[in-house]
């Protein structure tokens, strides 16, 4: 991975050689950066294209990053975020094979016909911000990218429609309770 | 009374609750009445603002008759509410309470979303489309204002 140039980025986000840790930990914290009023209600305004957070990692003691490197700017001519706030997301639960939160919503219409879409949690580290992830949408095994949006999970039809809500629900459950359940208790 | 004006956000797409108490004070006691007028303004900011499809504009339009026949049982925090459209078309009205977030998705082509997301609550995402039966738009408007 080329090294990061951002000289306002603390060195401990930059991800030099560092390794890519697939797994996520029960306990684990991931945050993500929103505005003050996203986190009442995030479901409007949610981007079910870039669903980007950061992860603590496993060891508590050294964490990967702190709540608030969330706020740093790696694309912007600013260097932090100004106006947002920090939402800490505690991984209740990892779906034991992948060892990760993975989730599937299926969405079926009256010929019977289906779709399937699939959230899950990645590392996905980036020069400046090793602790970069993100939940990854994937439709019928297709993984839903900016360019393919539209024939994706875009507005196509009342299956498509129907994943979206689905992600943007289960996105905003999220955010508003500060969890990640795959199978959430009954009242949480 | 009937000549108090309430007082409106300059864009006219949001009637945030903040405005809405500012108004109530000035007005007292006379809100219910401007409800009645401010939904159907509100109808009509909607159908300039947005590029709506015809079951959109019919959906919202039902919706908000509902809204005006049902203000009467409810109180009236519960009639305000943000609107936003969305990349997909899709038109979103949302409210917050003490309770947490509601959300209705009015999709361009006959299918609605109701989601709820509680702060101590079990969320909800219900779904309505005219392929399983009539909408009923009264059922569909107390669900939204309910909580």
């Amino acid at each position: 991975m080329i090294p990061c140039q951002l000289a306002h980025i603390p060195p401990h986000l930059h991800s030099n050689d560092k390794p890519l840790l697939p797994e996520f930990y029960v306990g684990e914290y991931v945050f993500r950066r929103c505005l003050p009023t996203e986190t009442t209600n995030p479901f409007p305004t949610i981007s079910l294209k870039d669903i980007s957070v950061n992860r603590q990692g496993s060891n508590i003691q050294s964490p990967l990053c702190q709540p608030e490197d969330t706020l740093y700017a790696l694309e912007s001519v600013t260097e932090r975020y100004e106006n947002f706030v920090v939402v800490a997301m505690e991984v209740m639960e990892v779906e034991p094979e992948a060892m990760t939160y993975k989730k599937s919503f299926v969405s079926v219409n009256e010929d019977g016909n289906s779709s399937e879409a699939t959230i899950t949690l990645l590392h996905d580290p980036l020069p400046c911000n090793y602790a970069h992830s993100i939940f990854r949408l994937s439709v019928d095994n297709e993984t839903v990218t900016a360019d393919n949006y539209k024939k994706t999970l875009g507005k196509q039809n009342a299956l498509a429609g129907k994943l979206r809500e689905y992600c943007r629900h289960e996105l905003a459950i999220m955010i508003v309770q500060n969890q990640i359940w795959i199978n959430p208790p009954g009242l949480r | 009374m009937s000549n108090v004006r309430m007082n409106y956000p300059a864009d006219g797409s949001v009637l945030l609750e903040s405005n809405y108490r500012q108004a109530g004070e000035r007005t007292e006691g006379t809100l219910t009445r401007h409800y009645g007028n401010s939904l159907a303004e509100r109808l009509n900011q909607l159908l300039q603002r947005y590029a709506l499809s015809s079951f959109q504009v019919t959906a919202l339009s039902k919706l908000m008759t509902a809204f005006k026949n049902i203000e009467y049982h409810i109180e009236p925090d519960k009639l305000t509410f943000q609107d936003l459209f969305t990349g997909d078309d899709e038109l979103i009205l949302f409210r917050t309470s003490k309770r947490g977030a509601t959300n209705l998705v009015i999709h361009d082509d006959e299918l609605i979303a109701y989601s709820f997301i509680g702060k101590e609550e079990q969320p909800v995402l219900d779904f309505f489309e005219e392929t399983k039966a009539q909408f009923d738009f009264e059922a569909i408007a107390y669900k939204f204002l309910a909580k």
